[in-house]
């Protein structure tokens, strides 16, 4: 918070100290109308060191690492021709002209990638299929979601066991059935880890 | 340009971005618009008023009424109160923020040949939505448990326990966990296996669970533009922004249930659950617009936002607590150990909704003479289709599981949200060097479900000073929002939602430099 009040109040104070072309006349606003300014002779810098090759190579050090060892004589990794080897892939242009990906490169320790879910069921509503009296013809319309919002509610809980399910008019989507491996879907399950044991009950 | 780009990052601008579940498609999509002080003032109209650094956020066309060039920085101040009605129980909670809306700087060119014709350019930033925020509410429930999600997730699944306890868990942040601490455990019911969680006990036998939900939130969503607008003929104005939308969104959530019945023979003290993560990303968006004036002091505008397109990365942590009866025993854990010992990541595309605005004003005495100039009155019409949010995963190499959830997570975003038009109307008063300004801004209901609620009303008003080259605009926004909170979904019960009333107050001021 200090830091920003501090930058707001330099940026206000050089933005304050610059002469500006509009102390004696009248400041123009934009919104209504935009004069044209009076014209100045453009100054050429006389040496635009911005474009010298050190200042382009730190320029791109920025955006790739790579660059940071470009120069480092004392960097005994440092191999022009497994550029990137570290990477998981090296480049060496004299004979490949795509970099090589290096086969059986793993990170050691790889991140779970799983998403953050939700239980995208619980959005879904329920279609009914309704007939129209007077033509006949069935179309399908979207229920009315419930919400309970009160102790009070009319709804009442219903405990979901086996024996309930069908009747209670709640789905029972609790039973544990897993399906040793066989994965809802064609891309594999990721369940790849090494096992974690509970803490022992008493 | 290096002190901008010092400021950008100073200022706590992430690297990376993240949005995982349907709620995460409308924090990008419906918030109110962000301008400079003399912009908030008038309501946030800019679609075809043009003359200000907000333009290059809204319609760039109007960058192209500029033939001189300024500097601004706009501070502002903003508090907020929450006030949360869940099961009938009414919670408050404060909150303030201190940032910066739109800074930069505009650069006009009129044409040396022909005077009637300019161009001109801007780089500018501006923080577009602000996420800081606090949302606490606590009640008494019998119908439901936090807990029960995780049963129902880890039923629904089919995974068996030993593949959900695992160093690289498939459900590493809820069920996982949960299992470990005895949260949810398999139980057999008339010789049925079925999954139960704890607080299942007290709730089947008519008891109630006391529920605390604290959810604390903190970033932003931040754009860096670069804008062009041309001017032909001071009749017809043209312009396009390149943006960079940056996303830092943390998000804190502690849940709270326990048993307030005393009865310790009923399996179920209490159990917290935290779950922390921060959603980081970068993307890119266009803007195109187009402001024609017919005749004098008449200006209509039309400008097409296209969707943000954004990587970003999740990271998460989640912990739960838990204390049982009977025997009592206290069990805790939090989810690195399925994560390989190390904070969860996953990396996805988000894509925001197209954005269509629509604009008209009326400017009275568009003459050079600052004494004769009068005022203003403009008004905006936007159309942003909220269901038309999408994402897909961006990991290396996303299982089949994965691939699937994004596709059913795309298909409820366009069954749960619909399309809002949003309205702004603002005026000023023009007194030589001294403004005087009004405004209001109405934001619509993204839900497209009739029980919930939600809507965004802006009242504001302002002073501006110009003069010997400077300006200054002081303005306040009052904010009366009114939106909802799932706590936890489930798909076998009724669930509940908070009804949320957040009232902002939005203190902001620009100060500029004319050269």
């Amino acid at each position: 918070m200090k830091i920003k009040i501090l930058l707001i109040a330099i940026i206000v104070a050089s933005g304050t100290g610059c002469s500006n072309s509009y102390k004696t006349t009248q400041t123009p606003d934009d919104v209504y109308f935009s004069p044209v300014r009076a014209l100045e002779e453009e100054k050429k810098s006389e040496s635009n060191t911005f474009n010298s090759a050190e200042n382009r190579e730190i320029r791109m050090s920025r955006y790739d690492s790579r660059w940071r060892n470009f120069n480092d004589d004392y960097n005994f990794r440092y191999d022009p021709y497994r550029y990137g080897y570290s990477y998981g892939y090296y480049y060496n242009p004299f004979y490949h002209p795509c970099p090589v990906f290096i086969s059986g490169y793993y990170p050691i320790n790889p991140k779970n990638s799983t998403p953050r879910m939700t239980n995208l069921g619980s959005y879904y509503y329920n279609n009914m299929q309704v007939v129209n009296p007077k033509t006949g013809t069935t179309q399908m319309v979207r229920s009315t979601r419930t919400y309970n919002n009160s102790n009070r509610s009319s709804l009442i809980r219903r405990a979901i066991t086996p024996t309930n399910d069908r009747s209670s008019g709640d789905n029972n989507t609790r039973s544990y059935s897993p399906s040793s491996g066989s994965s809802q879907s064609s891309g594999g399950r990721s369940s790849s880890g090494g096992a974690v044991s509970r803490p022992g009950r008493f | 340009m290096k002190l901008l780009l010092s400021f950008f990052f100073l200022f706590g601008l992430p690297n990376i971005s993240e949005a995982q579940i349907p709620e995460d498609a409308i924090r990008y999509s419906w918030f109110p618009h962000n301008g400079t002080a003399r912009n908030m003032a008038t309501g946030g109209v800019m679609g075809s008023l043009g003359g200000d650094i907000t333009a290059a956020f809204v319609n760039p066309a109007g960058l192209g009424f500029f033939k001189t060039g300024e500097f601004v920085i706009t501070p502002y101040y903003l508090s907020q109160t929450n006030k949360a009605n869940y099961r009938e129980n009414s919670t408050t909670a404060d909150q303030s923020v201190f940032n910066i809306g739109p800074t930069g700087i505009i650069v006009g060119s009129p044409n040396r040949n022909k005077p009637r014709n300019s161009s001109a350019f801007s780089i500018a930033f501006n923080q577009t939505a602000n996420f800081k925020n606090t949302i606490r509410y606590r009640a008494s429930n019998n119908y439901s448990s936090f807990s029960e999600q995780f049963a129902e997730e880890f039923a629904k699944s089919g995974y068996s326990i030993n593949e959900v306890l695992t160093t690289n868990s498939p459900l590493p942040y809820t069920s996982a966990p949960a299992l470990y601490t005895y949260l949810i455990d398999t139980v057999s019911i008339n010789g049925v296996v079925q999954v139960k969680a704890a607080p299942e006990y007290l709730l089947d036998s008519g008891l109630s669970v006391m529920q605390d939900m604290k959810k604390i939130t903190g970033g932003g969503m931040y754009e860096i533009a670069f804008a062009f607008a041309g001017n032909i003929n001071d009749k017809l104005y043209l312009g396009g922004t390149f943006g960079i939308p940056l996303v830092d969104f943390k998000s804190k959530t502690t849940f709270t249930e326990s048993d307030l019945s005393g009865d310790t023979s009923n399996r179920f003290s209490s159990f917290t659950y935290t779950d922390e993560y921060r959603s980081q990303g970068a993307g890119a968006n266009l803007k195109l617009g187009v402001i024609y004036r017919p005749k004098d002091y008449f200006r209509i505008g039309f400008a097409v936002h296209t969707p943000s397109f954004m990587s970003i990365t999740d990271t998460r942590t989640t912990s739960i607590t838990t204390q049982l009866e009977n025997p009592v025993s206290n069990f805790n854990t939090d989810s690195k150990i399925f994560t390989n010992n190390q904070e969860g990541e996953s990396r996805y595309l988000q894509y925001t909704p197209w954005k269509l605005l629509l604009s008209a004003s009326y400017v009275f005495r568009e003459v050079e003479d600052v004494k004769k100039q009068r005022g203003f009155i403009s008004a905006d019409i936007e159309y942003i289709q909220h269901r038309g949010s999408r994402f897909s995963s961006n990991n290396e190499e996303p299982t089949g599981d994965e691939k699937n959830y994004y596709k059913a997570l795309n298909n409820v975003v366009k069954d749960i949200y619909k399309g809002t038009f949003n309205f702004r109307v603002g005026g000023e008063l023009k007194f030589n060097v001294i403004m005087a300004r009004l405004g209001f801004a109405y934001y619509g209901n993204p839900y497209k479900e009739e029980a919930l609620k939600a809507n965004q009303l802006l009242l504001s008003g302002g002073l501006g000073y110009r003069n010997k080259g400077f300006f200054v605009d002081l303005s306040y926004v009052h904010n009366t929002k009114r939106s909802i909170d799932v706590p936890y979904r489930l798909e076998d019960r009724a669930n509940s939602f908070a009804e949320l009333k957040q009232k902002t107050g939005q203190v902001v001021a620009t100060l500029g430099v004319k050269f």
